[in-house]
């Protein structure tokens, strides 16, 4: 079975939900693309002469794009503006061919505590190892699969298999320094337009985190075991703090709660009003100190008919 | 002073300052409740787990039982029941 070949094209095949709409977006595709650049100079650098490496000769370029999932193509780039004039450029593609057969032989099985024994020496490791480790980090969950196509079939695929920060350490003797950036969401108050026909929604508006104050409304709970609807819906202001947690402030009731998620802040919002009614709702005024009287005439409002 | 408290620590003290277990409950919190003079004065809850209180958790534990952060701090450590009570009639909650 023919291996990979570098100098007739790479596909890099991507399943899972990045492949499943049979197209990539721009920003993957190129951080896929640096990224296994990245890792073909730092092949060609261990492999090639010193004084006979030139990084032009090993730029890659996109040559083909398979649907079918999605799998982009990389070749070495027959542009003669790329290739030097030092060394045969021939010679030192094929060798770094080889080169990237032999780690993708790692990569299938995960064994990347191996690059030890290939690569003994450390300098060569510490050129290759985060380059590598990149490159397998930009797939992130993604299952990728490295071959090439004979007519519509995928053949002679090489898994990519998740490298672990400790073989990494063990490899090049410290923590990898960068990781993939882990998305980041933020929550905001916003307007949304539903169309009535369609369903359809569009968000026409929103408030950055600093000007959104969020809010729970709550007009019937469950008391005593007996679902009791309010006279009137309660509101209370929900923040979100510097640590994200999800803060509900309600001072006349003296329930202050703190929570992960606004799901959760809510529920707890529920569990603490469902205490205080039980705790002060049918107890007389005397027996009260003077916040639990303000809170009993506060629940009044909204509970007694 | 630490800005946090260890959860059984707070609960263990908040008994020994005078709060009782409230005869409700939900899944995910154990209900105090203080009482002095015979009213019911202020309530508050300890998570059965997770780590210690701090941040807004501590802020708003404090605010429930009428106690700056600081001492709420002291009085889930150190500070005696007087004084807790003291604390309370300074800021008119009893």
């Amino acid at each position: 079975m023919a291996k990979p070949d570098l100098i007739k094209g790479i596909y890099i095949k991507l399943d899972g939900e990045l492949g499943q709409y049979k197209s990539i977006p721009i920003d993957k595709l190129v951080e896929i693309a640096q990224s296994f650049q990245q890792l073909i100079i730092a092949l060609a650098k261990i492999k090639i002469k010193h004084e006979e490496f030139d990084a032009d000769n090993f730029t890659i370029e996109l040559c083909d794009l398979k649907k079918g999932s999605i799998a982009p193509a990389f070749k070495f780039s027959e542009r003669p503006a790329t290739l030097s004039i030092i060394g045969n450029h021939q010679e030192q593609r094929s060798a770094v061919n080889s080169e990237l057969n032999k780690i993708l032989n790692v990569a299938n099985k995960g064994d990347y505590g191996k690059l030890k024994v290939i690569y003994a020496n450390p300098e060569i490791r510490n050129e290759l190892v985060p380059a590598l480790y990149e490159f397998v980090e930009v797939f992130e969950d993604t299952p990728v699969k490295i071959g090439s196509f004979s007519g519509k079939k995928f053949v002679s695929g090489k898994k990519i298999s998740k490298f672990k920060d400790e073989v990494y350490s063990r490899l090049v003797g410290a923590k990898p320094k960068s990781r993939r950036k882990k998305a980041v969401y933020d929550e905001v108050a916003g307007v949304v337009q539903i169309n009535r026909s369609t369903g359809k929604t569009k968000v026409k508006k929103y408030f950055a985190k600093e000007q959104s104050s969020l809010s729970y409304t709550v007009n019937k709970l469950v008391l005593n075991g007996l679902l009791t609807k309010f006279n009137f819906p309660l509101t209370v202001p929900v923040f979100i703090d510097e640590e994200k947690k999800y803060l509900i402030d309600c001072a006349p009731l003296n329930i202050y709660v703190v929570a992960d998620d606004m799901e959760s802040a809510q529920k707890e919002f529920n569990a603490d009003f469902e205490h205080v009614h039980a705790l002060i709702f049918h107890v007389p005024d005397d027996e009260l100190g003077n916040t639990m009287k303000k809170a009993k005439q506060f629940l009044h409002l909204y509970l007694s008919l | 002073m630490s800005g946090s408290v260890n959860r059984k620590t707070a609960f263990k003290n908040l008994k020994k300052k005078g709060f009782v277990d409230s005869n409700h409950n939900s899944i995910d919190h154990k209900y105090l409740v203080f009482c002095h003079d015979g009213k019911v004065i202020c309530t508050t809850k300890v998570s059965h787990s997770g780590k210690d209180i701090t941040g807004g958790l501590l802020n708003a534990m404090a605010k429930q039982i009428h106690l700056s952060k600081q001492d709420f701090i002291a009085a889930s450590c150190t500070i005696e029941q007087d004084e807790s009570v003291e604390l309370l009639r300074q800021g008119k909650h009893l």
